[in-house]
């Protein structure tokens, strides 16, 4: 113990000083005298070169040339505008001195194709330094968190996530409110109106993704909404207000407000596959929606495809299963929603278990006069983690005895309950963690032939996207943090685990796999697990059922990936949303008079301000997670470090991976 | 109850039907009331500009309203001398001009929009 601390600190003191060298850097190279001539070529969705480094205070002249159509390039810092046509007789150029040191990203600024919002390029004067700053806080922040959890994490005093929770429902206008049946429609009436706008400008507005409601509003506006607001702090609160299942619903219960018809519970118990009552089919649906996000984010006639699918699905669900089998089961934003809500401060939960033992009847799952049974199928006297729970608030209408609350409490929670988890949902973790950092890539990034690749330019450049794709969300990812915990294993137990028994799972995914594609012929089954006792010798549980509990630490480490880097297209990109709301067609509208008003990026030189302190959270947040994860199944502290070590390094090398793409 | 239910169902009504109806019926307005001919262009490869023939009376002022549908183009009628500003997807750009010769003239793209770039064409008929 004293070692690791030793270790440790070292690190930390090491990492200080590296930061006090970079903070303070010498003055840097002086510039040569005369001016640096730079000639940049602009393609969709790329600019040659990509990268360009000076010193600083060099005199730049650059100069634009279109290739293929025209393209502009705006360098907000230098107050740089060029806009340049193919084969134009006066070149576009601009002279100016790069007098501050950083790295600036250039933009085009002329719609040039789907892509276009995407088409970036990176001006670099030196010395600029902020990944090596941010690589070395990296370390002492994770230093520190580590030496950190082992003192505060499992004393029961110190513990920062001491189990409180404050119940809103005590409030008699609160519980008066969410027992009105007219409460959830309320919620979904208006986000209905939004969501037709939604539609017809998918279908029949400018097919310019940037003058189109639908793009900006749903894959900008919403999906910022999401990410800062909706799921960190209400979880599935979204959920409650979604539209999308409305029309399912209505078919359902033939009434909007008043208590309708509703379907047996049994009806959907029955129907749906009992293979298929996890988050694989979501985790599938979310996929393939992501290898086809290059169409979806950028064509408003795709998002509403997409979204018509959702709504037929949700339809037709809702009557062959009855209530919200879609949103449990199918809904692939549901996955990722329920995943990350469990991060968030709301709860519903019963409130006294020895009430519900006593209620027979548990009409919270039947349903009764005055309201419907869980329409997410679950018990809500049950409750233990946000889930599964759309927030739909029916069951504080059902329960008789009101004994049903909305609380607040500490952040993430539920990722300490240790019942109900699954390999299915760590994956969802993984996938959503491989999304981003791929996303990052693909729009943040300077490289026009991932661009191509996710646009779909040639199908053999997109077969081999979607190959690395998949291989990186379902193999490569998990299997590291997998080898990870493995070797973790190992070393607390001072002998590993044979290979041939820690991954004896491969052979059958695998022959489960290619039964998919030969009809009739059914895949071995997982045996399964014989007992969850496995205290021979002092040894840790395998490294199956490690790896399912430690991948929760990928929750936390994910959602802060994906606000990061929604911060950087949400600044980007949300002043598009203006003028949509005056000209939501891009039919040329003015309703509010605001139809003119320029697309400007806000404050993007703070970007790496709010990314990397959102980040370096996420990291403490997943640390002090698997940390707290582990001394529920290991109390030897010597072992519990030794098996959290190649994990903690899984987590400081994704940050810092997600450092280098940002920065 | 029972009037809360029909109420919500007129409301949903509105959102649902109303918002769409309205949509196009107020651009169906807009349209009645704009003096310009509007032309969406198009690369070649794209379907060309839409509409492609356009019909507009001699000796009067007409006014064309353009747009992208995809990347920028610039629009140009060269038996009159006339060119546009740039066309970027998005955003509209005027012209106006008084013909003073019925006949049929072809319109161009002035600007580089694709490998076929110089295929992207139209006919203005100045009627009589
Ligand atoms: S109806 Fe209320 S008391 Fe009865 S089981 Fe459900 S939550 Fe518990
Ligand atoms: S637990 Fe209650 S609020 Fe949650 S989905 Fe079920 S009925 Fe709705
Ligand atoms: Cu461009
Ligand atoms: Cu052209």
């Amino acid at each position: 113990m004293k070692k690791l601390r030793g270790v440790l600190l070292v690190l930390i003191s090491l990492g200080v000083l590296t930061i006090c060298l970079l903070a303070f850097p010498s003055a840097g190279k002086a510039g040569n005298d005369g001016v640096r001539e730079i000639v940049i070529h602009a393609r969709a969705f790329e600019y040659t070169p990509r990268l360009i480094t000076v010193q600083k205070g060099e005199t730049i002249k650059l100069t634009l040339i279109a290739d293929d159509v025209t393209h502009g390039l705006v360098l907000e810092k230098y107050g740089v505008k060029l806009e340049a046509s193919p084969r134009a007789e006066v070149p576009s150029s601009v002279t100016f001195v790069a007098n501050e040191g950083g790295k600036f990203h250039f933009r085009c600024t002329v719609v040039c194709g789907p892509f276009h919002a995407f088409m970036v390029g990176e001006f670099v004067v030196e010395p600029y330094n902020k990944l090596s700053i941010a690589w070395s806080l990296t370390l002492v922040v994770a230093g520190m968190a580590i030496i950190g959890v082992q003192r505060y994490g499992d004393n029961k005093e110190k513990d920062p996530v001491p189990s409180w929770s404050f119940e809103l429902t005590k409030f008699k206008w609160v519980r008066t409110l969410l027992k009105q049946r007219w409460f959830q429609f309320a919620l979904m009436l208006p986000n209905a109106f939004f969501f037709v706008v939604i539609l017809v400008a998918a279908f029949f507005g400018s097919p310019i993704g940037n003058a189109n409601f639908a793009i900006i509003f749903v894959w900008i506006v919403w999906w910022a909404a999401l990410k800062f607001f909706f799921i960190p702090i209400g979880g599935r609160l979204f959920c409650s207000m979604c539209p999308l299942p409305l029309p399912g619903d209505w078919l359902e219960h033939k009434a909007l407000v008043k208590k309708g018809h509703e379907s047996p519970v049994s009806k959907a118990r029955k129907g749906w596959p009992k293979g298929l009552r996890n988050l694989w089919t979501q985790n599938i649906g979310f996929l393939s929606v992501c290898l086809f996000s290059g169409l979806i984010l950028t064509r408003p006639i795709a998002t509403g495809i997409v979204l018509s699918l959702f709504i037929i699905g949700a339809a037709v669900t809702s009557v062959k299963y009855g209530r919200r089998v879609f949103c449990r089961y199918i809904c692939p934003v549901s996955g990722f929603t329920g995943m990350y809500s469990m991060v968030a401060p709301v709860e519903i939960r019963a409130i006294d278990p020895q009430v519900c033992a006593e209620h027979t009847d548990k009409t919270c799952i039947t349903g009764s006069e005055d309201g419907y049974g869980c329409p997410w199928l679950n018990y809500p006297g049950g409750l233990e983690r946000n889930s599964y729970c759309g927030m739909c608030t029916e069951c504080f209408k059902t329960c008789p005895e009101d004994n049903i609350a909305l609380n607040i409490r500490p952040f993430g929670r539920d990722l300490f309950v240790y019942s109900g988890r699954g390999v299915d949902e760590v994956y969802n973790g993984f996938i959503m963690l491989a999304c981003a950092l791929i996303y990052i890539a693909v729009f943040l990034g300077p490289w026009g032939v991932l661009k191509d690749m996710a646009n779909i330019a040639t199908v053999p450049l997109y077969l081999a996207y979607a190959v690395a794709f998949i291989l990186t969300n379902l193999v490569i990812l998990p299997g590291l943090f997998y080898v990870a915990v493995w070797l973790g294993k190992g070393w607390a137990e001072g002998k590993m685990t044979p290979a041939k028994e820690a991954f004896n799972f491969v052979p059958i995914v695998w022959q489960n796999f290619l039964a998919l594609f030969k009809k009739g012929v059914k895949g071995p089954k997982f045996p399964k697990n014989k007992s969850n006792v496995h205290l021979m010798d002092m040894g840790l549980p395998p490294v199956q059922k490690l790896f399912t509990e430690y991948g929760y630490t990928i929750i936390p480490l994910g959602l802060a990936g994906w606000i990061a880097f929604t911060v950087a297209f949400a600044l980007v990109d949300i002043s598009y949303a203006i003028p949509l709301l005056s000209d939501p067609m891009g039919w040329g509208w003015d309703l509010f008079g605001t139809a003119s008003a320029e697309w400007v990026m806000y404050v993007p030189h703070l970007v790496p301000f709010f990314q990397i302190p959102i980040m370096l959270v996420g990291m403490v947040v997943a640390i002090y997670v698997v940390y707290r994860i582990g001394i529920h199944h290991i109390s030897n502290k010597k072992m519990l470090l030794k098996s959290l070590a190649p994990v903690f390094f899984y987590i400081i090398m994704i940050t810092g991976f997600f450092f280098w793409l940002v920065l | 109850m029972k009037f809360t239910e029909t109420f919500a169902n007129v409301l949903l009504i509105l959102a649902i039907v109303g918002t769409t109806a309205g949509i196009f019926l107020y651009e169906n307005a807009l349209e009645n009331d704009r003096e310009c001919i509007t032309i969406h262009f198009r690369t070649y490869e794209n379907g060309n500009p839409t509409p492609n023939v356009v019909h507009i009376p001699n000796n009067e002022k007409s006014c064309f309203r353009l747009t992208s549908d995809d990347t920028t183009h610039m629009f140009n009628l060269p038996d009159f001398g006339i060119y546009s500003e740039p066309i970027h997807p998005g955003k509209w750009t005027y012209v106006d001009f008084t013909p003073e010769e019925a006949g049929e003239f072809s319109f161009v793209c002035t600007v580089v929009c694709s490998p076929l770039h110089s295929k992207v064409r139209g006919k203005i008929i100045v009627d009589n």
